[in-house]
C-alpha cells in the first residue's frame, strides 16, 4: 500500500499550515484513504453526514479535535487540483473490499446516507477501529464487513439487526435473529448466506471466532427422528431384515468421486425389525394391548432374529446353522453317489448336481436355476470349456458410473470362475452341453419338492436334518464363523449383495487368477471338511483359464490404484523434496511456501496412504490425536459432531510415524519463518505444536469439549494449510491459506482420494491377514458391532503389533520414506 | 548529514516516547513484511528451528536490549525495528509463556516516519545486524541479503552507490570496501 507522504498531501490540498498537515493525514490515516484520492468526494461525503449527526463520537473515534475536523472536511470540499478527476471517481475500486475494506464501506454508504445507515455504521466503525489488530489479526476485516454490508443492504434483515444503537443490543439482535432463522425450517428453506452473514457478524462484534458447538447428548428420540416412521426398507443383502429408512440421505459430490459410496455404511442407528410391520390401523380398528400381549410372542418375535439360519451376527463354526463336518461328510457322500432313479419326474442325477452346485457357489435354488448356458467368456452364466466348467458372473458395480482413470486398476464387469475338480469329476459324466436344458424343463416349485423329498430320504436314513435352507447359506455362514476367508468373495461368487459384506465389497479387488486361487482354497477347505481328513490330492491346483482375452481381466472395486502408478507419483515427489537446499528453500517467502506446500501435500497424501483414512476435510486435526507411543492413531472420518461411531484407533506404520514426528518439527520451524508474513497462521502452528495446550483444560467438560472440538475435523482447520495464491484479475493476486479439503487434494493428486483405504484392503486380503483385523484397520464394523469388543480375544495393542509387519511391507513396497524437513536441518 | 534519514535522527529524539502498551496492539509494518518477502534473515540464523523454546523467559529484559520502535497508526502500532523480539513475544503467547494482555515497553515515534524513512529505518536495523554484528557469517548468504533488500539505482554501477544504501553506510562504496570491511574474498560475496 503506497502511503500518502505529507509532501504530497501539502501539495494536492496547498496546504501549509503544519497542524493542518498532520490533521488531514491523520483523517486519510483513518479511512484508508488510497494515494490517488480515487473517491474521495463519495466517501468524505459519508464521513460528513457521521459527523454531521454525531458530532463527538466521530471526534473521539478518529481523534481528531472538532474545530480542526471541521476545517480538514473543508479544505477537502474545496478541492482543487488537476489531476482530480479520481477524486471525482463515481465507480468503486478494484480490490478495495479485500485491501481496504473501511474506505469501500465508507465509499458505499455514501448512496445510503438515512440516519439509520448512520446509526449502524458508525456502531460498526467505532468496534472495527477500536479492535482492529484483533479483527485483522484473525483475519476478519474482510469477512466482517461483507457480512455488515450485506445485511444492512438485505432489506429483510435490516430492521432487525440494526434497530438499536447499543453495542450489546445489537448483537442481541442479531444472535436472536440468527436463531430464529435456524429454527424456522417450514418448507425446507434455509437462507445459508444470510445465515453465515449474521455468525460473521456476531462473531465479529463479540471478537470471539471461536466456534462452541453444543454437545448434548442425544437421546434415543432425537437420533430416531433423523429415520422416517413410516417408510421401512430392507436392509441390502438381508432376506427380511428391515430398518426404518433415513429421512434425508445425501452424498456431496466430491465424495462420489473421491470413492466414498452411500451403500458402503448403513446409516448412524439401525433399527432392526425381521419383517416389514403391518399397515396401520386406525386408532378404532386397533385392539387393547393390554388384553392381547402374548410375553411368548414377543419373546418369539425377538429371538427370532438369532436362531434364524439366515442372520449374519456372531456366528461360531458349531453354530446350528453351519452344516456340521458329519452332516458335511454324509451330505457330500450321498450328493457323490451314482445310483439312478428318480423323484418327483426329476433324475437323482441332476437333482444331485444341483444341490452340489448350490453348495458350493452359496446360492439359493431360485438362482441356481436361472443360471443360463453362455456360449462365450464375455457372457454370464455357465460356460464349458474343453475339461472346465467356467462360471461367468457379473457381480454388481460399486460405482455408480465408470471411473475412467488410468492410473487404477481395470475393472470388467463379467469375469470367470472355474468349478473345483472335484466337483467336476463327480458331475461330468451328467454335466454335459445339455445340461442346462433339462433343468429349466421342470419349474421351481417341481424343483423345490422333488429336493424336500431327497432331503426327507437323507435325514430319515441317517438320522440327521438338512434342510434347503442350511444347504444354501452353509458357505455363507461357514465363512463368516470362520472369517479367515474374505466374504467378499461369496458377493462376487453369487452375484449378491450381502449385508455381511457390505462396506467390505467396496474395497475389494481382484484379478481372475486370484479370485480362483482364493475360491479354491475355500473349497479345498469344504472338501476337507467333509472328507473328515486331508484329502487325498490336497495339491489340487487351481485349473488355469485358458482366457480368450488378452488382458487379465479384474473385478470388485473401481478406484484401486495401480502399485506402480502410485509409486511413480511417490518417488517424484520425494525427489522433488530432496533436491532442494536448505537456504534456497527458507529464504524467500515463494520458495518457502512452496516447499511448505509440496512437504504438507507428501505428508497428508502418505497419511492417507498408511492409515486408510477416508477422503474427508483435514485429516489428522490435532497432534494430539496421533498416539505415536502406541503406534497408533486415532482417526475419525466421515464423522459427525456428535456421534462417534466412525472414530477408532488404527495402527500407524513405521515410515509413517516418524513422518508425522518430522512434520511436527517442520510446522515449527515454518512458523518460526512465518512469524513475520502470515503471524495469524504461526501463532495456529505454534500452538499445534505446543504441549502446553492442555494446561488451560482443567475440568472434564473442557476436556471433552476440545476432543470433540479436534475430532470434527470439518470444523477446524487442522495443521495441513497450504498457501496458495489465486489470481482475482489481471493485476491483482491475492493471498489465500487453505486447509486440506478433498476439492483442494483433488487438483494436486491424480488418484481418487479414497485410494489408501482400496489399496490397503487389498493389500491386507493379498497377504492373508485375518479378518477382524482387516475390520480393525478399515473400520468395516456392522451396525451393532464394535471394536474388539467382549468376545474377541485381541486388544488394540495385539491387534496393531499383528498389522505393523504387513503395513510396514506395505509402505516399503510402496517407497515411502520418511523424509525431513529442510527447514529444520540447516546445515546439510 | 544531509539526507533525509540524517534529518530524521536529529528530530528523533523529540517526542520520542516509551511507554509500555499491549503486545496485541503492535504490528509490523508493511516494509518489514516485503522485506522478509524477499530475503528472510531468520532463514540464516544458525541455530535450530527449535531456538525460541530453548531461550530463558526474560522477555522484559528482551525488549528492552533489542527494543521495538513503532509509530502509531489508526488507534494501533506498526512496528519498525525489533522484529526478532516481537516475533519471540508472539511465539512466547502462543505457547503460554507470555498472558494474552501482557504488556511490554516500545518507542513510539511522534510521527509516522515517509515511506523511505520507514525503509530505512527497518534496513538500517537489519542490516547492521548482518554486517556489523555477523549474526550471519556465510558470506554467499550476506550477499543474498544485500541484494534482496537494496535496488540499484538506475545509472548507478552497484547497489553500494545507491541512496538506501550510502545513507547507512556512506562510507562503504564499494563491494571491495565491503569485502575488506567482513575479511572476506568479494568472489564468495557475489556467488550466486
Amino acid at each position: 500500500m503506497a502511503d500518502l507522504s505529507e509532501q504530497t498531501l501539502s501539495d494536492i490540498f496547498n496546504l501549509i499550515d503544519e497542524e493542518q498537515l498532520n490533521t488531514m493525514a491523520k483523517l486519510l490515516e483513518m479511512i484508508d484513504c488510497p494515494s490517488d484520492l480515487r473517491g474521495l468526494r463519495k466517501a468524505i461525503a459519508t464521513v460528513e453526514y457521521l459527523f454531521s449527526l454525531y458530532p463527538s463520537r466521530v471526534t473521539t473515534l478518529f481523534g481528531i479535535d472538532h474545530n480542526s475536523l471541521k476545517a480538514s472536511l473543508l479544505i477537502i470540499h474545496s478541492y482543487q487540483h488537476k489531476n482530480s478527476s479520481a477524486f471525482w471517481k463515481e465507480s468503486h475500486g478494484r480490490g478495495w473490499k479485500s485491501e481496504r475494506p473501511i474506505y469501500s464501506l465508507l465509499f458505499i454508504f455514501s448512496d445510503n446516507r438515512t440516519s439509520h445507515a448512520a446509526a449502524a455504521l458508525l456502531l460498526f466503525l467505532e468496534h472495527y477501529l477500536n479492535n482492529e489488530t484483533k479483527i485483522v489479526g484473525q483475519n476478519r476485516a474482510e469477512e466482517s464487513v461483507r457480512a455488515f454490508r450485506m445485511l444492512y443492504t438485505d432489506e429483510s434483515t435490516r430492521d432487525e439487526c440494526f434497530r438499536e444503537s447499543s453495542l450489546d443490543r445489537t448483537v442481541n439482535n442479531i444472535f436472536a435473529m440468527k436463531e430464529r432463522l435456524k429454527s424456522d425450517d417450514d418448507d425446507n428453506y434455509l437462507p445459508r448466506a444470510q445465515l453465515g452473514y449474521l455468525y460473521q457478524l456476531e462473531h465479529f462484534y463479540r471478537l470471539n471466532w471461536v466456534t462452541r458447538g453444543s454437545h448434548a447428548r442425544k437421546t434415543a428420540k432425537q437420533i430416531r427422528g433423523h429415520y422416517s416412521r413410516k417408510r421401512y426398507e430392507r436392509i441390502t443383502g438381508s432376506d427380511d431384515l428391515m430398518t426404518p429408512s433415513l429421512n434425508t440421505q445425501k452424498l456431496p459430490r466430491i465424495y462420489e468421486e473421491a470413492g466414498v459410496t452411500k451403500s458402503e455404511d448403513l446409516p448412524d442407528v439401525t433399527i432392526i425389525k425381521s419383517s416389514s410391520p403391518p399397515p396401520l390401523l386406525q386408532p378404532y380398528e386397533q385392539a387393547s394391548t393390554s388384553i392381547v400381549k402374548d410375553s411368548a410372542l414377543h419373546w418369539f418375535n425377538t429371538k427370532k432374529v438369532n436362531i434364524d439360519i439366515r442372520r449374519c451376527h456372531n456366528l461360531l463354526p458349531n453354530c446350528r446353522t453351519i452344516l456340521q463336518p458329519h452332516e458335511l461328510k454324509l451330505l457330500m457322500r450321498s450328493l457323490t453317489n451314482t445310483s439312478t432313479g428318480a423323484i418327483g419326474g426329476i433324475d437323482k442325477k441332476l437333482t444331485r448336481a444341483v444341490l452340489l452346485i448350490m453348495l458350493i457357489t452359496a446360492r439359493d435354488l431360485q438362482s441356481v436355476l436361472s443360471i443360463k448356458q453362455a456360449s462365450t467368456q464375455k457372457e454370464v452364466g455357465f460356460h464349458f470349456d474343453g475339461n472346465d466348467i467356467l462360471l461367468n458372473v457379473a457381480p454388481e458395480p460399486t460405482t455408480l458410473s465408470p471411473v475412467n482413470n488410468e492410473l487404477l486398476l481395470p475393472v470388467s464387469s463379467v469375469i470367470s470362475i472355474t468349478l473345483p475338480e472335484h466337483l467336476v469329476t463327480h458331475v461330468s459324466p451328467y454335466f454335459s452341453d445339455t445340461f442346462i436344458e433339462p433343468i429349466q424343463q421342470k419349474k421351481p416349485v417341481e424343483w423345490q419338492d422333488a429336493i424336500q423329498r431327497y432331503l426327507k430320504d437323507l435325514n430319515r436314513k441317517f438320522s440327521i436334518q438338512i434342510s434347503l435352507t442350511r444347504i444354501e447359506h452353509h458357505l455363507i455362514n461357514w465363512v463368516s464363523a470362520h472369517e479367515s476367508y474374505d466374504p467378499v468373495l461369496l458377493d462376487i461368487l453369487a452375484e449378491k449383495t450381502r449385508y455381511q459384506s457390505r462396506s467390505a465389497k467396496h474395497y475389494a479387488y481382484y484379478t481372475e487368477t486370484e479370485i480362483n486361487d482364493e475360491l479354491h482354497a475355500l473349497w479345498n477347505a469344504l472338501f476337507t471338511e467333509a472328507a473328515h481328513q486331508q484329502a487325498e490330492n490336497s495339491d489340487s491346483l487351481t485349473p488355469t483359464i485358458s482366457s480368450e482375452l488378452k488382458m487379465e481381466r479384474g473385478v470388485g472395486s473401481a478406484f484401486t490404484p495401480k502399485a506402480d502408478a502410485l509409486s511413480t507419483w511417490i518417488s517424484e515427489k520425494a525427489s522433488i523434496l530432496l533436491s532442494n537446499k536448505p537456504f534456497a528453500v527458507s529464504s524467500t517467502l515463494e520458495g518457502l511456501v512452496n516447499y511448505h506446500n509440496a512437504y504438507t501435500l507428501y505428508t497428508i497424501i502418505m497419511l492417507k496412504s498408511g492409515t486408510g483414512y477416508r477422503a474427508v476435510y483435514n485429516p489428522l486435526p490435532s497432534l494430539d490425536l496421533a498416539l505415536l507411543r502406541y503406534q497408533s492413531i486415532c482417526i475419525s472420518d466421515k464423522d459427525s459432531k456428535t456421534l462417534f461411531n466412525h472414530t477408532r484407533v488404527v495402527a500407524c506404520p513405521d515410515i509413517l510415524k516418524s513422518q508425522i514426528l518430522h512434520y511436527q518439527a517442520h510446522i515449527e520451524a515454518f512458523a518460526n519463518l512465518i512469524a513475520v508474513n502470515f503471524s495469524y497462521f504461526a501463532q495456529q502452528y505454534f500452538t499445534h505444536s505446543s504441549h502446553l495446550q492442555h494446561l488451560k483444560l482443567t475440568s472434564k467438560t473442557e476436556r471433552l469439549e476440545q476432543f470433540l472440538a479436534i475430532k470434527n475435523s470439518s470444523g477446524t482447520d487442522g495443521m495441513f494449510l497450504f498457501f496458495t495464491e489465486r489470481d482475482e484479475h489481471a493485476s491483482h493476486i491475492k493471498k489465500v491459506v487453505q486447509n486440506s479439503s478433498p476439492t483442494f487434494l483433488n487438483t494436486y493428486f491424480p488418484f481418487p482420494l479414497n485410494f489408501g483405504r482400496h489399496y490397503m484392503r487389498r493389500y491386507l486380503q493379498k497377504n492373508n491377514i485375518h479378518q477382524e483385523l482387516i475390520k480393525f484397520q478399515l473400520g468395516h464394523w456392522m451396525t451393532g458391532e464394535t471394536t474388539l469388543e467382549k468376545f474377541s480375544e485381541l486388544n488394540h495393542v495385539e491387534a496393531i503389533q499383528a498389522l505393523l509387519p504387513t503395513l510396514n511391507g506395505m509402505m516399503d513396497e510402496l517407497g515411502w520414506r520418511d523424509i525431513p524437513s529442510l527447514l529444520t536441518r540447516k546445515r546439510a | 548529514m544531509d539526507t533525509e534519514l540524517g534529518k530524521f535522527n536529529e528530530k528523533i529524539l523529540e517526542g520520542l516516547d516509551f511507554r509500555k502498551i499491549l503486545i496485541s496492539e503492535i504490528v509490523f509494518d508493511d516494509v518489514i513484511h516485503s522485506l522478509f518477502a524477499s530475503a528472510n534473515p531468520v532463514a540464516g540464523i544458525r541455530t535450530t528451528s527449535d531456538s525460541h523454546d530453548k531461550d530463558a523467559t526474560l522477555y522484559n529484559l528482551l525488549a528492552l536490549q533489542s527494543p521495538i520502535i513503532c509509530y502509531r497508526f489508526r488507534k494501533n502500532y506498526r512496528a519498525l525495528t525489533g522484529t526478532f523480539t516481537l516475533a519471540s513475544l508472539h511465539h512466547a503467547q502462543a505457547k503460554l509463556r507470555l498472558k494474552e494482555d501482557a504488556k511490554i515497553p516500545v518507542f513510539i515515534l511522534e510521527k509516522k516516519p515517509n515511506e523511505s524513512v520507514k525503509k530505512a529505518i527497518a534496513l538500517f536495523s537489519l542490516t547492521n545486524d548482518l554486517l556489523s554484528k555477523c549474526f550471519i557469517s556465510d558470506a554467499k548468504k550476506i550477499g543474498f541479503y544485500l541484494r534482496a533488500w537494496f535496488s540499484k539505482d538506475e545509472g548507478k554501477k552497484s547497489l553500494f552507490q545507491s541512496a538506501e544504501w550510502s545513507a547507512l553506510f556512506p562510507h562503504i562504496d564499494t563491494a571491495e570496501k565491503l569485502a575488506s570491511h567482513l575479511s572476506i574474498s568479494k568472489t564468495e560475496l557475489f556467488r550466486r
